[in-house]
């Protein structure tokens, strides 16, 4: 307890809030006669943060967005990938130089284009985020959100962080300013890249829909529900076993604003303005880690193209694989995905670009990944579900641990989010993994 | 201005709503859950023959989302002891409704167009099978998309009777 809340008695916050609802109710019957109007706002307030529904609403209307995001931008990425395989075969065939050829096709058609295919889900996302925020909800869903939290010894304020966290961790990150009391902020930074990022969607819908047939929303929901399940966790964890972070969290304050009818300007501004970083990544970094993934599993070029076959296993990528093969195998993964979580390491999005390029050049005219994952048997549906749950919990991008560093300023709270992120993703894909052949499953 | 009785109309007509909804939700999740831990031939077949018979898809979630509108119906109950503060629950649960039928009909919209760009592509002959099958397991015969369509009078009815409160409890100050 701090020494103002020893003082008054009370945590300062929630004193200076009840004293001025206090002062605000003795004016109000000098200045109004009759009962409180009714607004519509209240009407679905009584449901929207109902004790019992509160919860399970938000949790429904989180499954329809995945739905919306998953199912319904399906055609949209066809149509970008239907693109991407004509450009790529146009290209394979008019450009004379093998390697220049190879670079054009495999690593810009094939490894960016691959990651391109999943901007449409990306925009629905956010266009869905967008009308949830505009009508008044989101801040409904972290007062809902609060009383759970609360219990589980993280602040209230966190679930604003962590929200955010499901568009990108470092704004999410960032925006853990907002938490007076470091011990919670540092908490709620710990457990933050949990919280699964848009990056982390391509990954997802790919092995989703390559491997997990019509439960892929499923799976892909479910993802998202690990996360805030496991920070949950994580969080009662921390607060348990490391000193540092005992004691309750400080108390939540959060004025409601009224519903409102979102506007279709602002709606789709607030879509372009958050998806438009998916596309600036994708230009910068995730560009530069795909041409570095194909330089790595096209050479030695004499060693990988033998005449007409591509032999990847003999590349610098297809020695790193098997070095990591042996770590990863017990989750039944091989060392095609270890590379791709290798790389997955500074951006997440690399790994849906590394496994394009990969079947880019052994499949020649095969674009469509999803197809040669299910073809090839590299994932079976548990070691899919395995491989996302993976890859929602290793390692946060190498920007987001950049972030981490410069909110917590200690190398101590960075490292440990790292290390602990490593064995929390091993232990729960080897559970699902485990898990999924007790039940039965290959 | 609405009948008197508007509101145990309102009451009546979520209720029955509400348990279409929860006996629909509780079979979806259970034949889902059933057909995801058991995964062996002959469960997935029985679960199959059942869902089949009751025109019901297997879907975890889509379950649990038609339990959780069927409870948010449920709400409606003290409106028939005249408490209007409970329309906010009907509000809603038409809402969710309105939602997860909106939802459905797009995905076979979707459906649909992905038919047609492999029918472009050429790589698949045209054919109308989305229609009723697809993720939503039953296109549009998936139980909630008419559930829908049912619950709109009742959104009709509670959305004319909340403004009126709301605008009446506004003259009464």
């Amino acid at each position: 307890m701090s020494i103002e809340s020893e003082v008054l008695g009370e945590e300062p916050e929630v004193l200076l809030a009840e004293r001025r609802y206090e002062f605000i109710s003795k004016i109000l019957p000098r200045v109004l006669k009759g009962k409180k109007a009714i607004t519509l706002s209240d009407l679905l307030d009584k449901a929207l943060l109902n004790k019992w529904m509160g919860i399970p609403i938000f949790l429904t209307l989180w499954w329809a967005l995945f739905r919306f995001t998953y199912d319904v931008s399906g055609p949209l990425s066809d149509l970008i990938d239907m693109l991407f395989s004509w450009l790529g075969e146009r290209a394979g065939s008019a450009i004379v130089n093998a390697q220049l050829a190879s670079f054009i096709s495999d690593a810009i058609f094939s490894g960016l284009g691959g990651v391109l295919v999943f901007l449409p889900p990306i925009f629905f996302m956010f266009l869905g985020l967008s009308i949830l925020e505009d009508s008044g909800y989101l801040a409904r869903a972290a007062f809902v959100m609060d009383r759970a939290m609360y219990k589980f010894g993280l602040h209230g304020k966190s679930f604003i962080p962590m929200l955010l966290g499901f568009g990108c961790n470092i704004p999410g990150i960032m925006a853990t300013r907002c938490i007076d009391r470091e011990e919670d902020r540092i908490l709620t930074i710990l457990v933050n890249p949990l919280m699964s990022c848009s990056a982390r969607l391509p990954v997802y819908v790919l092995i989703g829909g390559a491997v997990l047939g019509r439960y892929a929303a499923a799976g892909i929901y479910s993802m998202y529900v690990l996360g805030i399940v496991l920070a949950v966790l994580m969080a009662i964890l921390f607060r348990r076993v490391i000193p540092y972070f005992k004691g309750k969290p400080c108390a939540f304050i959060l004025e409601l604003p009224m519903y409102s009818r979102p506007k279709l300007r602002d709606v789709l501004f607030h879509t372009w303005e958050r998806g438009f970083l998916f596309l600036k990544k994708a230009g910068t970094i995730i560009f530069l880690g795909i041409i570095v993934v194909w330089i790595l599993s096209s050479y030695p070029w004499e060693a990988v193209h033998v005449g007409e076959e591509v032999n990847i296993e003999a590349s610098y990528i297809g020695m790193l694989g098997h070095t990591l093969e042996p770590i990863f195998r017990p989750l039944g993964f091989t060392w095609m995905a270890a590379v791709a979580l290798f790389f997955g390491f500074i951006a997440k999005e690399i790994v849906v670009g590394t496994f394009g390029i990969f079947f880019g050049l052994g499949e020649e005219a095969e674009w469509q990944i999803a197809e040669v994952i299910r073809q090839q048997g590299i994932f079976t549906p548990l070691t899919g579900l395995a491989f996302m749950a993976y890859t929602l919990i290793y390692i946060p991008c190498i920007a987001t641990v950049g972030i981490i560093y410069r909110e917590t300023n200690s190398l101590k709270w960075t490292i440990f989010t790292v290390i602990y992120g490593l064995m929390l993703a091993y232990v729960v894909s080897l559970a699902i993994v485990g898990v999924g052949h007790l039940i039965g499953y290959s | 201005m609405l009948a008197k009785g508007t509101e145990r109309i309102i009451a009546l007509y979520s209720l029955i709503i509400g348990i279409t909804y929860l006996i629909i939700g509780v079979l979806e999740f259970v034949m889902g859950i059933w057909s995801v831990l058991m995964p062996w031939a002959a469960v997935t077949r029985l679960a199959r023959c059942l869902t089949g018979f009751l025109g019901l898809p297997m879907d975890i979630f889509g379950g649990l989302s038609a339990i959780v509108i069927g409870a948010t119906y449920f709400g409606a109950f003290s409106l028939w002891k005249g408490k209007h503060e409970s329309l906010g629950f009907v509000l809603v649960a038409t809402m969710l409704s309105a939602v997860f039928g909106v939802l459905y009909l797009l995905i076979i919209g979707a459906r649909g167009l992905e038919v047609f760009l492999t029918f472009l592509s050429g790589e698949e002959e045209w054919n109308w099978e989305w229609i009723t099958s697809g993720t939503t397991g039953l296109g549009l015969l998936r139980p909630e998309i008419w559930l829908f369509l049912l619950s709109l009078p009742l959104a009709f009815l509670v959305w004319k009777k909340a403004k009126f409160i709301t605008i009446k409890s506004k003259k009464v100050i």
